[in-house]
């Protein structure tokens, strides 16, 4: 493991555990292709801990500032809180702890324990991936990339506007920092054979893409002024000088046209029509990419296919459509058909090719590896093996044309089954987790939940946004993200009850703001994780010690207090304590002489967490209240301060003096916080030591 | 149930002056469903107690069991080691304090409650008089509604002149038990059963020794 | 003739009554039983009134009639048993009292011992049901007594309580028991009063309405505010807070009060409180 991800409410480790053991998940997570432990890096934003949280994100989404900009989030179409007033900006938050950690370090290199090694052909999110998986698991892995920098399509392809380089290079970079080897400007099958490769390494894993844009043999397909979409972008990309014709015809109506025809905006073109196969309800690209082009002027004509572009000169001056009346057939097949009757002629000055894209396998034809007459690579999606025994693949060559997370998850899918073939000699199946997502939110459950507005990410204006390549989506800045963040319910990470320890006594049930617990049939308590919120009062107020909360128990909890022996313990919710001080940084934001324990929510806090505290021997004990109006519970009673009350009662009655516990209001900023503390500080010190330990810390 | 509720922790540490190895036993029936002696309660007074020696530079050793009901010989026998302390805080109603106190008559058995009622939970840590145990039920008689327990005098025949508003005389958020019943026998359309002369209890009944043999 | 007598002839009855006091000294009580001597048919002496201890009542009535004055002993359920109650009762029977007014009392937590267990064995309906049985010569456990009593039993009534109905349910209750004349508790508002002597009147029992001497505005917002089943009118307590002699104005409405309520029941219970030398001159403000 790179980085500790330590604390109460995230845990790497636990997360794997709970991954295995726990039935259901947020449908965050069950909805992520890399099933992302959403709810930790959320909430680590929504703490201030962005290090921390960026760590996490980067465990499975391997490249957090590229992903935070272009993927197309489908954990945010699953999340609960889109019955409460809208979902949680999963994707703007990663990107925010991308964004805000670019100027902190990077990693510091595994130690290649395992004395094997592992090429990895092709440097797109897939290899990328893969070098990421493998060398923290202490493999010696050398990425040989065609092109002069990793990133793959996302590096040459997706356009800058949507996807600065700068940022490509900034995930490539943290991969590399772990020791990964990269070889970029070398082709296999050009500069290195293939053969050789697979002969040297003890494991090779194929993940070179779909590098090269098809044409349609259409009349006049090959006449000047037809361009393909894939080489266009690259120009767009990378040549300052490229120009575009005014006017300007895309084919095709998925994400690469899209991407095709907004950059043909910024190169000057005038006039974009997109033309496609597709009824406008059947366009296969995202939703937002057609508001958007529609925004910078670019005209959308679904349903027609291309019949013929016109040339003069050998250049092309215009194309000619035909409608199409279907796309797929009656058994789903792409099998269009056309009304030859209804034609639509465009004039063009540039005719451009977005209609798919393929394998480039030229440096491996007359290899051993195995490619069959449609130029695919022989592979397994189970064991990811080729016909090779060490040769693997994956990514987009293999699963066709996706998302850049799904290649991602077919990497992390690779890397296991290397790991597994490295490690144990034999290639199996490896089974990917398919987590169940927890159920939707009952109704009383989304009455009693406080509402807090979505945020949405600022954007550019159109009017503006087509006059450059300049990023046109603006990240949150510290107080959004942090707000955003805070609204994630951490779902299903509920209450559990320890069933032999139960006396039905019905308090969870009456103590619950969000209706979960209920007496089941067995005359025990049982929770709704549906409903769930994982507040944690129940478990602070359980007569018999039979609730515990994941991620919230006593054990992670005692730990935490345990770690302060001396100085101030604060006890806090995830939100209340402002750790935002120093916002890159990962180090503890806590001001020297302070442990800072936090809980899902204050009103987990158990008396005995006081008590404990105090008998390690600190100086004094605050308790954090988040403001009423941050606070993601309900306040009807404010747990926390009673319960503070019996622990100061208690400690008073010891002679300890009940004013080294205190409950304190929210301190709202990082400044005000140390302000507090630097109060309580000078009131202990009047208090002198704390007798159990008679050391005080001044 | 029956209602008990914590005693102050200066309490109990006085009590258990001069021992240091005690064991602090909970109930988890009536007391645990009151919040004042299941696990959650032994353990916070255990800590409480063992924090309050620590600051006298004292050591304590205290050992925590918590067991199903203590008014049952099975269940108190449960109890594991008892032999090893030198004292015992039993956290249940006064019934299952003496239940320890006759099991183990060599060690001395503290109370660590104080029994209060026989009560209704009426919600989060909210209960509420409702019996007094008289052994002679006339709830039939009263719509349902104790006056010997609910009305602060007892009594048998109607309110006081004390009864103001609804409330009762000796607090104005107490409620006066004769006006519910009342109320409650007017609604039934049962109101001379109000009217009937209730005779004197026979307090006969609940003031002796109570054995109760259903056996015979 | 004495109180009975006087109330079974019809006659307009006055009554007043003095506190034990707390403590031995008793000479400032004495002046008050001698300023009411011959005004009055007959004179309280409560019973640990508003549950602070004080002499007992016996001995206090005991000096009443030394003095030649008629007492109606008070007696509560609250300080003793059966046992006690019965025993006091008998004891005042040997010393020549004659009334007796059954009453629940105060309960402790409202008086100067309020860690105080409150006994109330029984209450003043079967405390009337008791009397009755003495007077038949058997005790409440049925047992046959020695010679027997000759009480005139009494009880009380809130006419102006909150709710009303429970109240006069047991009024019922102890018309049904035995009581033969009630006294009330403070009346000031006499439309209600009214109404109440409309449905009691058809029980027969004589009822002395009280009136309670107001001394100030401020002792009678103190009333309305802790005192269950009085309410003086704001009209009253403005007449009080413009006077410039309060207590005499306070004089001055209770013998108006005593005015209007001689045509609607059998008498008056006069509760000065304090200041019983000033009866008297609330009789004569009230032309008796
Ligand atoms: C224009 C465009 C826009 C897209 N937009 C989005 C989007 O918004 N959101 C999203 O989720 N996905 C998007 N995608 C899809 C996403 O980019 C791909 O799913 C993802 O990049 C696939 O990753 P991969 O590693 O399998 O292949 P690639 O990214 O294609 O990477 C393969 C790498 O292998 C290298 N390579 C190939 N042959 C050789 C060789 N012989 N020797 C050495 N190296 C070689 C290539 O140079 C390349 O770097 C987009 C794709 C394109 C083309
Ligand atoms: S609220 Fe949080 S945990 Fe729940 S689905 Fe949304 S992001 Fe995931
Ligand atoms: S943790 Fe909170 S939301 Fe969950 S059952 Fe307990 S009280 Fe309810
Ligand atoms: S006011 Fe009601 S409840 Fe209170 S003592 Fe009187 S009759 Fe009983």
């Amino acid at each position: 493991m790179k980085s500790g991800v330590s604390n109460i409410t995230s845990q790497s480790e636990a997360f794997e555990k709970w991954m295995v053991e726990n039935p259901v998940k947020p449908p965050c997570t069950s909805a992520c292709p890399v099933n992302a432990d959403i709810q930790s890096f959320v909430s680590l934003v929504a703490q201030g801990r962005f290090r921390e949280s960026l760590d996490a994100v980067r465990e499975r989404c391997t490249l957090p500032g590229s992903l935070g900009r272009i993927c197309h989030h489908p954990c945010e179409g699953e999340c609960r809180r889109n019955d409460v007033e809208g979902a949680v900006n999963i994707r703007a938050i990663k990107r925010f702890a991308a964004d805000i950690c670019t100027d902190e370090p990077h990693y510091t290199p595994v130690p290649k324990t395992q004395g094997k090694r592992v090429a990895i052909v092709g440097g797109g999110p897939a290899g990328l991936t893969a070098a990421y998986d493998l060398a923290e698991d202490g493999f010696d892995v050398t990425i040989f990339e065609k092109n002069d920098a990793c990133g793959g399509a996302i590096y040459v392809g997706v356009p800058k506007y949507r996807l600065p380089k700068n940022i490509v290079a900034w995930d490539v970079a943290a991969i590399a920092s772990l020791g990964v080897d990269i070889k970029t400007n070398t082709t296999i099958g050009k500069d290195i054979q293939f053969d050789d490769i697979a002969k040297d390494y003890d494991a090779v894993l194929v993940a070179i893409g779909l590098s090269v844009s098809r044409n349609i043999p259409i009349p006049g397909h090959d006449a000047e002024g037809v361009l393909l979409a894939l080489p266009f972008l690259k120009e767009a990309n990378f040549n300052d000088n490229a120009t575009v014709g005014k006017r300007v015809v895309v084919i095709g109506g998925g994400n690469v046209a899209f991407d095709v025809a907004r950059s043909a905006r910024r190169l000057g073109a005038e006039e974009v029509n997109l033309c496609c196969l597709e009824c406008e309800s059947e366009i296969p690209a995202f939703s937002w990419e057609l508001e958007e082009a529609a925004e910078e002027g670019i005209k959308i004509n679904p349903s027609w296919g291309p019949k013929e572009i016109k040339v003069k000169d050998d250049k092309v001056t215009g194309i000619v459509f035909k409608r199409c009346t279907r796309v797929f057939d009656e058994n789903r097949m792409f099998n269009p058909a056309y009304d030859e009757c209804e034609l639509l002629e465009i004039d063009a000055d540039n005719v451009i090719m977005a209609i798919g894209q393929g394998a480039d396998m030229t440096g491996f034809t007359g290899t051993s590896l195995e490619v069959d007459g449609r130029g695919r690579i022989t592979w397994d999606p189970a064991t990811l093996k080729t016909n090779l025994p060490n040769v693997f693949a994956c990514g987009e060559v293999v699963t066709g044309p996706g998302s850049a997370v799904a290649a991602v998850r077919n990497a992390h899918h690779a890397a296991t089954a290397i790991e597994r073939f490295l490690t144990t000699g034999k290639a199996e199946a490896v089974v990917m987790p398919e987590p169940i997502p927890i159920g939707k939110l009952p109704d009383f459950t989304i009455e009693a939940i406080t509402r807090k507005e979505k945020n949405l990410v600022p954007m550019v204006e159109p009017a503006e946004r087509v006059k450059s390549f300049a990023e046109v989506e603006a990240g949150f800045d510290i107080q959004t993200a942090i707000y955003e963040a805070q609204r994630c319910m951490n779902c299903s990470r509920g209450a559990d009850i320890i069933p032999e320890k139960c006396a039905a006594c019905l308090t969870c049930v009456r103590v619950c703001p969000f209706g979960a617990p209920y007496i089941a049939e067995a005359r025990v308590a049982n929770f709704s994780w549906e409903s769930c919120q994982a507040c944690g009062i129940c478990a602070a107020e359980c007569p018999g010690n039979a609730i515990q909360v994941a991620f919230n128990d006593d054990t992670k909890i005692n730990e935490a207090i345990d770690a302060g022996t001396s100085g101030i313990t604060v006890f806090g919710c995830q939100y209340a304590v402002p750790t935002v001080k120093n916002p890159a940084s990962k180090a503890t934001p806590a001001p020297p002489g302070v442990n800072m324990v936090r809980l899902m929510c204050t009103s987990r806090l158990d008396i005995q967490h006081l008590l404990r505290a105090i008998e390690n021997g600190v100086d004094g004990v605050a308790v954090l209240a988040c403001p009423d109006d941050k606070c993601r519970y309900r306040k009807d009673i404010n747990w926390a301060e009673v319960r503070t009350e019996r622990a100061r009662r208690i400690i008073e009655a010891a002679g300890i003096g009940a004013d080294r516990i205190t409950f304190m209001g929210s301190p709202g900023s990082p400044e005000a916080f140390d302000e507090m503390m630097g109060e309580f500080k000078a009131k202990l010190n009047e208090l002198g030591a704390n007798p159990l330990s008679k050391v005080l810390v001044k | 149930m029956i209602v008990a509720e914590p005693k102050p922790v200066e309490e109990i540490k006085k009590m258990l002056d001069g021992y240091d190895k005690v064991l602090m036993v909970g109930c988890g029936t009536c007391t645990t469903v009151c919040l004042t002696g299941g696990e959650r309660e032994v353990d916070l007074m255990a800590t409480a107690v063992r924090l309050m020696h620590k600051v006298e530079g004292k050591d304590i050793q205290i050992g925590q069991q918590t067991i199903l009901r203590q008014c049952d010989w099975e269940y108190i026998d449960e109890l594991q080691n008892v032999e090893d302390y030198q004292a015992i805080v039993s956290f249940a109603c006064g019934a299952g304090i003496q239940g320890l106190a006759r099991r183990f008559t060599n060690i001395p058995v503290m109370p660590g409650v104080n029994t209060n009622f026989i009560g209704f939970n009426e919600e989060y840590g909210l209960y509420s008089e409702q019996c007094k145990a008289c052994g002679e039920c006339i709830l039939d008689k009263t719509g349902g509604i104790c006056p010997v327990a609910r009305c602060a005098k007892g009594l048998l025949n109607g309110p006081c002149g004390g009864t103001n508003n609804g409330k009762c005389e000796i607090s104005s958020d107490k409620d006066c038990a004769w006006v519910l019943i009342y109320n409650q026998l007017e609604g039934q359309g049962k109101l001379d059963q109000f009217k009937q002369i209730l005779a004197p209890k026979d307090y006969g009944k609940a003031g002796n020794i109570r054995m109760l043999d259903l056996r015979k | 003739m004495g109180f009975k007598e006087d109330i079974q002839s019809g006659k307009f009855v006055v009554t007043a009554e003095v506190g034990p006091p707390k403590g031995t000294d008793i000479t400032r009580m004495i002046h008050h039983i001698k300023a009411l001597k011959g005004k009055v048919a007959a004179l309280n002496v409560t019973d640990n009134q508003s549950a602070v201890m004080r002499v007992c009542t016996l001995a206090i009535a005991k000096v009443l009639m030394d003095l030649d004055v008629e007492p109606i002993y008070q007696m509560t359920c609250r300080d003793r048993n059966r046992l006690g109650l019965q025993s006091d009762l008998l004891g005042a029977a040997v010393l020549g009292i004659k009334n007796v007014l059954a009453l629940t009392g105060d309960h402790t937590t409202l008086g100067d011992h309020k860690d105080a267990k409150p006994v109330f064995d029984i209450e003043s309906v079967q405390l009337l049901q008791v009397i009755n049985g003495l007077n038949e010569g058997r005790d409440m456990a049925g047992l046959e007594l020695q010679g027997k009593t000759d009480f005139f039993a009494g009880a009380i009534v809130t006419p102006e309580a909150n709710p009303l109905e429970p109240q006069f349910a047991k009024f019922e209750k102890k018309v049904e028991a035995g009581a033969k004349f009630f006294q009330t508790q403070a009346v000031y508002d006499m439309k209600k009063f009214h109404n109440f002597m409309e449905r009691a009147s058809k029980y027969n029992v004589p009822i002395l309405a009280g009136v309670l001497l107001l001394k100030s505005a401020g002792m009678a917002k103190f009333l309305n505010k802790f005192v269950a089943g009085i309410s003086v009118p704001d009209e009253l307590i403005q007449e009080l807070a413009n006077a410039e002699k309060p207590l005499q104005k306070g004089i001055e409405i209770a013998g108006r009060q005593i005015a209007e309520l001689k045509d609607v029941c059998a008498g008056v219970h006069v509760m000065a409180i304090g200041a019983e030398d000033k009866v008297p001159d609330i009789l004569a403000a009230a032309g008796l």
